[in-house]
């Protein structure tokens, strides 16, 4: 459709004057961009996928375990990560189940409970990185090639605050091993660990919404 | 040794000028006189050195501009200054004003004036509603948002278009088809459904039980469903299952709505897109712990359309506000109107009056509570209603052709045209879809005859003008291979309308250079004062060649003017012009102005939009833009202005009380809430909003340098005392005591546009007075210094208050001259050039001579040759 499109609209140009074909030029450049980028979306669809020796895992159905079903999501992303079957991959871990807890008011029987659970997620997750370490890719190991970005929109769940938040990197081709704080009431912004990260994928960016550099104390290795 | 000097930078200079712009003989001289001991490229008072300024460059010619008119309002030179005789004076703007248009007649260079521009979202939207005659169908939305030159989003130079707004558009076009094409023989079943308030899964439902809100019969509290007291209802699913939400009680809300409550009438989930018949029937009382009184007065509530995004996260759904409907104390008010729902529709609720906050009644819940209610007995939807069937969105598409059932076997070789299963998506909803015929389409004996047919008619309305039979030609080609390669008849007629919504001729004003066809005429008229296509009666005048005679151009403007559609030139164009799309921009400090609340903000954006449409109905003048004896209120804006005897929530004529300052857009709630941030006021931002927008002088913006004002609520020091600097800078003071006088004058009025003598605090201060503020807000702020609201006028003379200033500014010419340019540059899509200044000005002459105002200035605009040539 988009050839007929342009075709049909060159028909306009030719009575326009010079600034106005420069203007209309643009719909041409669209047109002819969207036709690219549709055409590479077709590529990818048809283009063939890789053979994945896995089997299939069986879902789990009871939405209480919810630590178990995302320990089964982490297997199914290193399958991913290994097969090349994906090169970036996001996972919402949805606590619905456990939201009550999490407004905890600091009730030390109700913070236990969370504790227990919390503990849970960062078994699975142990899990995940040591299967991304064992995986050997070319010289390395799959995490030092993969960039993992764990944490939370929170900084505290029980009082709903956005500062302070948790995160942690791993893998990715940084040096790791240490807690870099900042401060707690002037926080330094989390977008500048976006910028490093985009700076990892060979994108050559200084900035990345309200990140004006890259991540202080983060080194690439 | 600085006289040698002198001598030598001129004998250098002298003949650089003439080598620039053809001069007559004196001028040059003038400048050397009188300009260049500030303005040459040691001194560069201003950062303007006149000596290098080339009139031809794009950017010195605006600067010539500007030089111009400083010499012609005599600012320059500065009157501390030696002055240039009368004579001197004259010749040397005569000579200035032929270079200038010389200069921008070869900047132009066979240019047109209007730039070849694309259609902007609303236009878009508006076009497509029309076309397909599909009232309500959400385009906007989904488009990327538009730039914005010279102050309006559809000059050329706003509207740039990537592969993004193209991927956008394909998706829309086929939003619009799949609306537009009927897909069964039968219009669906119309179904009449009444709900509760309290309807079931409803946040209503789950407040009674709470207290927020009690169930009522005959107006007394229903006995099968008492008030919640001390004892709490518990067990809203067994509520539920009894039917105690639905036995056509009324439904009494305490609670306006919050982050946490958004009452909706979800058991109706529109299906079917089309027309809708609402009704409802509001009252309000007074609530005495169990008793039901009289209410302090008309109470209002709000319905508004709400998109339900179904992932079942929360209350906040996109929605838009329909309307306000009063509540009459003990009295039930029916209101009823039709109303386009799409699907994933729903109504939503809210006790717009009520005060915000309270969220729990205390212990005793209801039965402690005295407190005013809004009381709301039903909201009864039916629908959808279709004048004919199939639809008039189908026939332009498909004509008279009949709809059949296709049956695979009877097509051999012909894939089926898609369908998409129609359910109901929502849970909530009870309404539910009619059962699906199979796949029915459209049938044609002759393919190609009826596809050439269709096109014939269909091209040209999406076009806006004629379209030749070899363009024709070519779509009928593309049909007749979709039909080879198998496609339905439907599919293949698609696929070449697809194409038409996304080509050139669809999205771009097509004008012919110079003086505008028949057909562009037509376009900006319809697309001045509907954002849309021409119908069909200003269609039949361009055919007949009607459009270049004053009699019919004028009959069209207020036949144009006078349809529902223009409503959406007033919305646009105040939006823009007097920045009303930013309303929502700020939200006001709670602390500050408790009383502050939607009901008030949707009614402020009321008052600005029927005053301009009180303007132009009745053909006021200029100076009803900052002075009048009448405003456009409703009683939450009168309440608010400290005006009596306004009842109830729509909008109407209000001769205000002598001596009352309200009812121009100067002194507007709406204005004041755009020109500050939500905490604080500024007379800066208040007074460039005045220079800019309502006399047409926009001021410089500021030096880099100049740190920003730290806003001190405290109550230590007022805003004035901050902006000492400006008085007392020279440098300061050029630009500021034109900027800062308007804003002193505005400071009589706060963030949400409410009269003030002192500022509020939250620190320091004396307690605060409760004046008009609803008795259940909570008041925590305090009365701080006093407000100043005095200034001397630029041009000479002073002002005590608002009330000076606006009587003298009503009569500043600027105010005409502004008004016309705005219009001129809305209506014909470009920048008001150099050359037109003539044209503005006897513009401008002729309506005052005339009289009628702004109606008589928008008809001798549209019989402008400004308005009628490209």
């Amino acid at each position: 459709m988009l050839d007929f499109v342009a075709e049909q609209s060159r028909q306009l140009n030719k009575q326009l004057s010079v600034a106005d074909r420069q203007r209309l030029d643009q719909y041409f450049t669209s047109v002819r961009e969207l036709e690219k980028r549709l055409k590479s979306l077709e590529e990818w669809e048809h283009k063939e996928k890789p053979k994945v020796a896995a089997q299939s895992p069986k879902d789990i159905d009871d939405q209480k375990e919810f630590v178990r079903k995302t320990g089964l999501m982490f297997e199914v992303i290193k399958v991913a990560l290994e097969t090349d079957s994906s090169r970036i991959i996001t996972l919402f871990i949805d606590t619905t189940v456990i939201h009550n807890i999490t407004h905890h008011g600091n009730r030390p029987e109700v913070l236990a409970e969370l504790r227990s659970k919390e503990e849970g997620q960062f078994e699975v997750l142990g899990q995940f990185l040591d299967s991304l370490q064992n995986t050997k890719e070319g010289g390395d190991s799959l995490l030092d090639r993969t960039m993992v970005l764990y944490g939370n929109c929170m900084g505290s769940a029980n009082s709903h605050s956005n500062y302070n938040l948790p995160v942690l990197l791993a893998g990715g081709g940084f040096k790791h091993g240490s807690h870099l704080a900042f401060d707690k009431q002037n926080n330094y912004p989390l977008t500048n660990l976006f910028v490093s990260m985009l700076q990892r994928l060979g994108i050559e960016t200084n900035e990345f919404s309200s990140g004006r550099g890259s991540f202080r104390g983060l080194e690439m290795i | 040794m600085t006289q040698p000097n002198l001598i030598f930078l001129f004998v250098f200079s002298f003949p650089l000028l003439l080598a620039q712009v053809a001069p007559c003989a004196e001028s040059p001289v003038f400048f050397e006189k009188h300009c260049y001991s500030c303005h040459d490229g040691q001194n560069r008072k201003g950062g303007l050195d006149l000596t290098t300024l080339k009139i031809e460059a794009p950017l010195d010619f605006e600067r010539w501009v500007k030089v111009f008119d400083r010499l012609e309002a005599g600012e320059m030179p500065p009157k501390a200054k030696k002055q240039p005789s009368a004579n001197e004076a004259a010749e040397a703007q005569k000579w200035l004003r032929q270079s200038l248009l010389k200069a921008e007649l070869q900047k132009r260079k066979g240019e047109s004036r209007t730039g070849l521009r694309r259609l902007t979202r609303a236009e878009y939207e508006n076009t497509m509603r029309d076309l397909f005659h599909l009232d309500g169908m959400p385009l906007q939305g989904e488009l990327p948002a538009d730039g914005s030159a010279h102050g309006f989003d559809n000059n050329a130079d706003a509207l740039d278009i990537s592969h993004v707004n193209l991927a956008k558009y394909i998706e829309a076009a086929d939003r619009v088809l799949d609306m537009a094409i009927a897909t069964r023989p039968n219009p669906p079943s119309i179904t009449k459904q009444r709900i509760s308030l309290a309807n079931s899964a409803g946040f209503v439902a789950h407040v009674l039980l709470h207290g927020d809100g009690v169930i009522l019969k005959d107006k007394k509290p229903d006995p099968e469903f008492p008030p919640a007291g001390a004892q709490m209802h518990i067990d809203q699913g067994a509520h539920e299952r009894i039917g105690s939400f639905n036995n056509g009680s009324s439904v009494g809300l305490f609670r306006h709505e919050d982050e946490s409550f958004h009452p909706y009438f979800i058991e109706f989930v529109t299906i079917y897109p089309g027309k809708y018949r609402v009704k409802t029937s509001l009252w309000s009382f007074q609530w005495d712990k169990g008793q039901v009184l009289p209410a302090r007065g008309t109470e209002a509530a709000r319905l508004s359309l709400v998109t339900l995004t179904g992932d079942g996260r929360g209350g906040g759904h996109p929605s838009t506000v329909l309307a306000y409907f009063d509540a009459p104390s003990l009295q039930e008010k029916k209101h009823e109107f039709t109303q386009w729902l799409n699907p994933r529709e729903i109504i939503g609720f809210n006790a717009a009056s009520l005060a915000q906050g309270g969220q729990t009644r205390g212990k005793k819940r209801a039965m402690g509570f005295t407190g005013p209610g809004i009381a709301c007995d039903h909201l009864e939807i039916e629908g959808p209603f279709h004048a004919e069937w199939p639809p008039r969105s189908h026939k332009e598409l498909f004509g008279d052709l009949p709809l059949a059932e296709f049956k695979l076997a009877e097509h051999p070789g012909v894939r089926p045209p898609k369908r998409k299963l129609t359910r109901q998506e929502m849970g909530a909803g009870k309404n539910r879809p009619d059962v699906e015929p199979g796949i029915w389409t459209v049938r044609s004996q002759e393919p190609l005859a009826d596809a050439g047919r269709l096109l014939s008619h269909f091209l040209p309305r999406a076009f806006r003008r004629p379209v030749s039979t070899e363009t024709q030609k070519h779509y009928l080609k593309r049909v007749e291979e979709r039909l080879k390669a198998g496609d339905s008849f439907e599919a293949a007629m698609r696929w070449a309308y697809r194409a038409a919504l996304c080509s050139a001729d669809f999205l771009y004003h097509v004008e012919p250079a110079g003086k505008l066809d028949a057909y562009a005429m037509a376009c900006r008229l319809s697309y001045f004062f509907w954002k849309s296509m021409p119908d069909e009666p200003l269609l039949s005048l361009a055919k007949a060649g009607k459009l270049n005679q004053g009699e019919t151009l004028r009959s069209e403007t207020d036949r144009l003017l006078k349809d529902g559609k223009s409503e959406r030139f007033v919305e646009d164009f105040l939006g823009q012009w007097l920045k009303l799309r930013q309303i929502a921009a700020t939200d006001p400090d709670r602390k500050l102005y408790p009383e502050f609340s939607p009901y008030l903000q949707d009614s402020m954006v009321k008052e600005t939009r029927a005053y301009f449409r009180e303007m132009l109905d009745k053909g006021l003048g200029a100076s009803f833009l900052v002075q009048s004896d009448f405003a456009m209120l409703n009683e939450k804006l009168a309440v608010h202005y400290g005006i009596p005897a306004v009842s109830g929530s729509q909008i109407r004529r209000v001769t205000l009380p002598s001596g009352s300052v309200r009812g121009p857009f100067l002194t507007q709630a709406a204005i004041h809430k755009i020109t500050a941030n939500g905490t604080t006021t500024s007379p800066v931002t208040r007074g460039a909003f005045v220079l800019d927008r309502l006399l047409g002088q926009p001021p410089e913006p500021p030096p880099a340098d100049v740190p920003a004002i730290e806003p001190d609520v405290r109550g230590a020091k007022t805003i004035r005392e901050q902006l000492d600097k400006h008085r007392n800078n020279p440098s300061c003071a050029n630009c500021h005591v034109k900027i800062d006088p308007p804003g002193f004058a505005l400071e009589a009025f706060d963030v949400i546009g409410g009269s003030r003598t002192r500022y509020r605090s939250i620190g320091t201060g004396d307690p605060a007075p409760r004046g008009n503020i609803d008795p259940f807000i909570g008041i925590s702020f305090k009365l701080g210094p006093p407000v100043d609201p005095a200034g001397e006028f630029f041009e000479g003379g002073s002002f005590k208050d608002i009330s000076e200033f606006q009587k003298r500014m009503a009569q500043s010419p600027k105010l005409w001259s502004n008004l016309a340019r705005q219009l001129a540059v809305y209506a014909t899509a470009r920048e008001v050039a150099f050359a037109d200044r003539d044209a503005m000005t006897r513009l401008v002459e002729t309506t005052q001579k005339k009289g009628g105002g702004i109606r008589t200035l928008i008809h001798e605009l549209i019989q402008s040759e400004l308005f009628s040539t490209r």
